[in-house]
């Protein structure tokens, strides 16, 4: 008897697994069409939603990929090409890039780090190819552009240079206690030499807390102390007639309460953003901004620099503000002569300006973020609008792409639009003809797509 | 004694959940052995001087799943597929889970200073409650001092003193010192970026806490008890960079913990006893990442919990029936300052840092009654828990307040316990519990973490039944269980913002077996777990899926052999399998599995106690259940003193 119940309880056990529904059957990771190795030239990042892990989807323009690859724990990764390679980018607290030719991308060519022996993290953002032998490097975290070796056979042999935009590091001027000489007294004192309470803006006189117990706190003897930022915060560059732009945002211009440990992050978002160009023959810097006498880059009128596109001889410049009363511009930079002009501006209606893209000289589309509370949940929404380039005349938003969560868009070959929708229940992207001819194309993704890259 | 080994089981079930509220510091004294898989009570002498931490006692013990990551790290648990937050942590009464963040620390109390361990399986919480009862005063105990050495250079030192003076009283120190330089494969070594995966020990790993307990309670042979009791506890845990494992890193977590909890019970009559208790609780912690060595941003945060509570009960016990009943006001405060952000720039966008200010009461209404047949063949017990929560937090960009007022929720459990065929115990079990989010979850961190006020609670609903037969000298005890869990409290994250919404639901069946077996000096314990899940979510990709985080295959076994008086040898092996690292359950990012083999060697002579154990004897290292690399082989030799 008591072998049977013991042998019931074992074969119960072994029974169990499996009796609630079974969970979704792997199914084929293929979307759309099935590519030619040589048709190969697309790939997008896609991350899970809660940031767990991500994966890769590569395919093809024509319509099609195949999803699940390049798998990583970690969200923090995104996609780049050059003329013939796919490179998986690994960001803050990652610092490695792997490179994959289009044709054969489930072989790794090399990982390299982006990180100097005992620096801190780079934050790798994005490659840009100028050759078989030469790309360059853009790294949020840092001040200096790397120039690398793309054919690098061993690490020591990528790094081959950089670019110097320490000149661009923003500054602030902060206020430090001042310690006297004689008996390291910070406080200010008034004519009766007795030490003066802080007040609020209302005239209370203001108390805090040390070791529990409520004290007054005095105005202390402060001076003014210079402190500097250590990264540039560039997101993103591009490649027009032989010559790189360097999006910066130079959110970061150090401070701190005080200023007793070193500069913390405070970003200020009144910061101007700069565009700076170099010869990429010589990798020496251009003089873009003849009339000033601080810079050599460009500055933006927009604050937060996103992304900057090309088109012709024009580079489009989203800037996306602050996140509260400044929504950014979409600026154009004619690189003929560094001039700039605004073309959108953004507005809480419209959104904040977050990227766009150009297929024609009379078609663009641009990407705005409304993201806020809706019935007391933030949500994530994001307007797509058809614009005019030469003019800047905005259409109506398109209908499809009216206030959704949308991470990315890029202009593909063959003059598509390309657009990448992260709702959670069901994420993909879009292909979109820009003629206005077909049917959108719908490919979905398993994990949320949050960027998307052509062969070039 | 078959008859009175049942009763006492049946004793132990019925108060499964009554006693999460119970204000009765007895200890439960049944030996652990004769608990049913609904309730498991682990005593002092079963893990003080044998295991270095709560955690690494009770990875050891069918049932439960812990995690953990690292000496110092929190460890999290899980029962019957339960999160973390699912789980309650109560330590001599009172639940210790933070409100602010809803975790809890297993480890808080070293093990020397604890008397007892009890885990319930359901009851009123959503996974279960992990009962915690510290050193007990109700009598005099030998003083004893002891001391441990392990790996990773790890020292253990400490006293526990008992006093007489008018009534019992003990004050006991704890101090605990490692390196934790266990070896790790680090992506992206600092010297050597390119060195990928290269093995290094771990940099800034260290941890260190020191733990002061004082208890006293008053003679118990007046109407009147008075009982008092002090906790300090402070540590420090350095925060290694894992990625790059950067020498210079210096980041760490340091805290400091005041306990201060006072009872007066009153014996009415020989049925009722009242109770009444106050708490007050103050915890400040100190992150310091200033440098930026592991985190995204230079980071110096203090954070500082205050809690105070008053709770009155009573108990009366009048045959067939047992009746139990507490009111508890508990309010919380908790506020935390970024010390390096200028107070000019916080809150004045979006995504600036603001400092937190949240504020919770809780009022708490909690009855139990306990119904006994003639013979205590069946029983039926009810506990219910009425919750009335108000809470508050200062609003981003303003100086107005964000608040949930009047929010009711309750827990019960209905069970039934059957005894009256021989030698077989059945309790049926039927329950409701929620997990009331937690105050970040809800409000968010007033920065790139945004409130979601209209957040409900994860709710589910329990149903089990466990069969235990005992037939000495074997004994198997057996539970089938059902969870059906909605509105989970998941992240959601989008570009630069995150926020917290219900967005999934799961359902869990499990089954769970221990059988044990004595033969003279050999004693041989067999344990199983077999769990199915099955999720529904708004995201595709954590759509009918398996729940991530827990092993769904679980088993092993355990052989004591007593060679000698004085020299016991402990064998386990341990098998855990089928664990889903992430929601969408990406093949790829699959747990290989663990097996663990651990062997422990007691020796006792007169007052002298030493205890070698090896755990996880033949793997020098292995994944936890976040695949993260964990330390391997770890030694520990315990050394204990009865004065």
């Amino acid at each position: 008897m008591t072998n049977m119940k013991a042998g019931f309880a074992l074969s119960f056990s072994l029974l169990l697994t499996g009796c609630l529904e079974d969970s979704e059957e792997s199914f084929s990771n293929q979307r759309g069409i099935i590519c030619a190795p040589e048709q190969l030239d697309m790939a997008i990042q896609t991350v899970a939603s809660d940031y767990t892990s991500s994966a890769v989807a590569i395919g093809c323009s024509e319509g099609g990929f195949l999803d699940g690859n390049l798998i990583k724990e970690g969200s923090d990764y995104t996609v780049s090409s050059d003329t013939k390679s796919l490179y998986h980018i690994g960001r803050n607290f990652i610092d490695s890039i792997t490179q994959y030719d289009f044709l054969l991308s489930d072989i790794e060519n090399w990982t390299y780090s982006a990180n100097d022996a005992n620096e801190s993290t780079s934050n790798l953002y994005k490659l840009i190819g100028v050759s078989d032998t030469k790309a360059y490097l853009i790294r949020y975290n840092k001040s200096k552009v790397w120039i690398v070796n793309p054919s690098a056979l061993i690490a020591e042999d990528f790094k081959i240079g950089e670019l110097d935009l320490s000149a661009y590091l923003s500054s602030t001027v902060i206020q430090v206690p001042t310690l006297d000489d004689d008996d390291n007294e910070i406080f200010q004192l008034d004519d009766d030499n007795q030490k003066i309470q802080e007040t609020d803006t209302e005239g209370n006189l203001v108390f805090e807390t040390i070791d529990g117990q409520e004290v007054a706190k005095y105005k202390i003897e402060t001076e003014d102390k210079n402190v500097t930022a250590t990264a540039t915060d560039m997101s993103d560059a591009v490649v027009v007639n032989g010559k790189l732009y360097i999006a910066m945002q130079r959110l970061r211009n150090g401070s701190t309460k005080e200023g007793l440990y070193g500069p913390s992050d405070v970003r200020s978002y009144t910061n101007s953003s700069l565009v700076a160009v170099f010869n990429t023959d010589t990798n020496e810097e251009l003089e873009a901004s003849p009339s000033d006498i601080n810079f050599k880059a460009i500055t933006l009128s927009g604050h937060n620099v996103q992304s900057l596109n090309v088109f012709n001889d024009s580079i489009y410049a989203a800037t996306q503000g602050d996140y509260a009363s400044d929504f950014g511009l979409l600026e154009v930079i004619d690189t003929t002569d560094y001039s700039v002009s605004t073309l959108i501006e953004g507005s809480s209606e419209f959104g904040a300006i977050k990227d766009t893209t150009v297929v024609s000289a009379t078609q663009g589309y641009v990407l705005t973020d409304r993201s806020g509370k809706v019935n007391d949940v933030w949500t994530s929404m994001h307007k797509l609008y058809p614009f005019n380039p030469t003019s800047g005349q905005v259409d109506d938003v398109m209908s499809d792409f009216d206030n959704i969560h949308l991470t990315d868009i890029e202009a593909g070959p063959d003059g598509y639009l390309w657009v990448l929708s992260a709702v959670s229940s069901n994420p993909g992207v879009y292909k979109v003809d820009t003629a206005g001819t077909e049917v959108n194309l719908f490919l979905e993704t398993n994990l949320n797509p949050s960027k998307i890259t052509f062969k070039k | 004694m078959r008859i009175r080994l049942f009763l006492s089981l049946c004793t132990i079930i019925l108060h499964t959940t009554a006693e999460e509220y119970s204000l009765d510091t007895q200890v439960v004294t049944a030996p652990s052995d004769a608990s049913s898989l609904s309730v498991t009570v682990f005593n002092h002498d079963e893990f003080a001087g044998k295991f270095q931490s709560v955690s690494d006692f009770l990875q050891q013990q069918g049932g439960v799943q812990v995690r953990s990551s690292g000496i110092g790290t929190p460890p999290v648990i899980s029962i019957r597929g339960s999160t973390h937050q699912q789980v309650k942590l109560i330590v001599d009464g009172h639940e210790v889970n933070d409100s602010q963040y809803g975790g809890f620390d297993l480890n808080k109390l070293p093990v020397q200073q604890i008397e007892q361990i009890k885990i319930t399986q359901g009851g009123l919480a959503v996974g279960g409650t992990v009962h915690i009862q510290t050193l007990s005063t109700e009598r005099v105990s030998n003083s004893r001092a002891f001391a441990s050495v392990g790996s990773f250079n790890t020292k253990n030192l400490g006293l526990t003193h008992y006093f007489n003076g008018y009534g019992v009283g003990l004050i006991s120190f704890d101090k605990l010192m490692s390196e934790a330089n266990y070896k790790f494969p680090v992506p992206s070594p600092f010297s050597q970026p390119n060195a990928t995966d290269r093995i290094e020990a771990l940099e800034n790993n260290q941890f260190e806490k020191a733990s002061t307990l004082i208890k006293w309670q008053s003679p118990q042979n007046s109407k009147h008890t008075i009982g008092l009791k002090g906790l300090y506890l402070t540590s420090k845990k350095n925060q290694p960079n894992f990625h790059n494992n950067n020498s210079n890193n210096r980041a760490n977590v340091s805290s400091d913990d005041w306990d201060f909890q006072g009872y007066v019970e009153n014996i009415i009559d020989d049925q009722t006893t009242l109770k009444s208790e106050v708490l007050s609780t103050k915890k400040n912690e100190l992150y310091d990442d200033k440098f930026n060595q592991i985190g995204v941003g230079h980071d110096l945060t203090a954070s500082t919990t205050n809690i105070k509570r008053f709770k009155q009960s009573i108990s009366h016990n009048s045959n067939p029936f047992k009746i139990e009943g507490a009111f508890q006001h508990k309010e919380e405060t908790f506020s935390d300052d970024h010390m390096l952000v200028s107070d000019t720039v916080k809150c004045i966008a979006p995504l600036s840092t603001c400092d937190l200010e949240a504020f919770q009461t809780t009022q708490t209404l909690t009855g139990s009654l306990n119904w006994f047949s003639k013979k205590a063949t069946n029983q039926v017990s009810i506990n219910m828990e009425e919750i009335n929560l108000d809470r508050k937090q200062q609003k981003s960009f303003s100086t107005q307040e964000i608040t949930r007022t009047n929010n009711h929720y309750n827990n019960w459990n209905i069970a039934f316990v059957n005894s009256s065929m021989d030698n077989t115990l059945i309790r049926l079990s039927l329950g409701h519990s929620v997990r009331i989010p937690s105050l970040y979850e809800v409000f968010g961190d007033r920065g790139l973490l945004k409130s979601n006020i209209a957040l409900k609670p994860e709710r589910s609903d329990n149903l089990s039944i466990d069969i235990s037969y005992d037939y000495q000298p074997l004994l198997i005890s057996s539970s089938l269980f059902y969870r059906d869990l909605n509105d989970a409290i998941v992240s959601q994250v989008s570009a630069l913002t995150s926020t917290f919404k219900n967005m999934s639901a799961a359902q869990i069946l499990g089954f769970q077996i221990n059988m044990e077996t004595t033969y003279e000096k050999l004693n041989l314990k067999l344990f199983g777990q077999v769990q199915d899940s099955y999720t529904q979510s708004e995201v595709k990709a954590s759509n009918h899926k398996k729940l991530p985080g827990i092993f769904h295959q679980s088993f092993g076994l355990s052989i004591d052999y007593d060679f000698n008086r004085p020299i016991r040898l402990h064998y386990q092996y341990q098998n855990d399998q089928d664990l889903f690292t992430d929601a969408a359950n990406t093949e790829s990012l699959n747990h290989n599995g663990r097996v663990t083999h651990n062997i422990r060697i007691d020796y006792k002579v007169m007052r002298f106690q030493t205890a070698l154990s090896i755990d996880n004897i033949f793997d020098r290292q292995f994944k936890d259940q976040a695949n993260r690399p964990a330390p391997g082989r770890t030694l520990l030799l315990n050394f204990n003193y009865e004065i």
